[in-house]
């Protein structure tokens, strides 16, 4: 069983992602939800940062995708876990910088549901960073 | 237009229904339409640009947009469905259904083609205008919650360019 955060601040793409997660292997995970950047590090800091794996939008009010991913870095959790970026925004410098900055994976919306499941059960098989997973 | 447009949508409209609220639909009319009404009050629209372009756009009453949300929140009572979960639901529903299409469409046509992101809008009487070299395929669906439309007003550039060359060489030989 895994835990995946699931970070939109749309509740349907949330739902949506999850349903094609619960469809392709992942049924018997657990999806804690947040609608920003600043809802999903307080939800991190409940699970104590043990998370297997996170989806994150980049487009979001307050803290955005981005935004996200720095807060990450500076607390040294960007390599605990696989964060895995959505956009819709079709844009190669976008996307570049996005994996520039530590995500491990970018897919674009709407995505398809094989790519989706593809992406996390190669990522979630493949060594992550230990430091970044110490309490 | 090419006929492929309008299949591939009607094809990938039962099947994301199917899959995304588990709903059975069928076509019970397809048309060609000139004056592009979008017919119901809430459509989602998808802008096409590229060797492919165009727009879809996914047309329904509000009280099926708030049924079908309802049914991808799990939400038992469907008035708990916020306006923005609604235009939500309809937005990522036209999206998924437009890059279905893209997908199934011949890659040496299609390759390249950028898709915008997804209009809601939410009104009646109103008018999407699409492209005017390319007629509009009207195709009405009816399920258990309500009658939907979809419709393609798309055409791949290829088709234009070769009508322009027809058109220049045309001038020319006169």
């Amino acid at each position: 069983m895994y835990r995946i955060l699931l970070v939109d601040d749309s509740r349907v793409m949330r739902k949506l992602l999850q349903n094609v997660l619960v469809s392709n292997g992942y049924a018997d995970s657990e999806f804690p939800e947040a609608s920003d950047g600043n809802e999903a590090l307080q939800r991190l800091e409940q699970f104590s940062f043990k998370v297997d794996a996170i989806f994150c939008d980049l487009s979001m009010p307050n803290l955005d995708g981005l935004g996200f991913i720095d807060a990450l870095a500076a607390r040294k959790r960007l390599g605990m876990c696989p964060l895995i970026v959505l956009t819709a925004d079709g844009s190669q410098s976008r996307g570049r910088e996005v994996l520039l900055r530590g995500a491990s994976a970018l897919l674009r919306k709407p995505f398809n549901a094989d790519e989706v499941s593809a992406v996390l059960g190669r990522l979630l098989a493949s060594p992550r960073d230990a430091s970044a997973r110490q309490p | 237009m090419d006929p492929l447009y309008g299949e591939a949508l009607s094809s990938v409209i039962q099947s994301v229904m199917k899959v995304v609220f588990g709903l059975e639909v069928r076509v019970i009319a397809s048309r060609i339409e000139d004056d592009k009404k979008a017919p119901f009050e809430v459509s989602g629209i998808i802008g096409l640009t590229g060797p492919v372009q165009g727009s879809i756009v996914i047309s329904m009453p509000m009280a099926l947009a708030r049924e079908l949300t309802a049914r991808m929140l799990d939400e038992r009572d469907s008035e708990r469905c916020s306006t923005r979960d609604i235009s939500d639901c309809i937005g990522e529903l036209s999206n998924i259904a437009a890059g279905n299409v893209l997908s199934r469409l011949d890659p040496r046509k299609a390759s390249g083609a950028q898709m915008s992101l997804p209009n809601v809008v939410m009104g009646s009487h109103k008018v999407v205008w699409g492209s005017k070299d390319a007629p509009c395929a009207l195709m009405l669906y009816e399920s258990s919650l309500g009658v939907f439309a979809a419709e393609s007003n798309v055409r791949d550039s290829s088709a234009s360019q070769e009508k322009e060359a027809h058109y220049v060489s045309h001038s020319s030989g006169r």
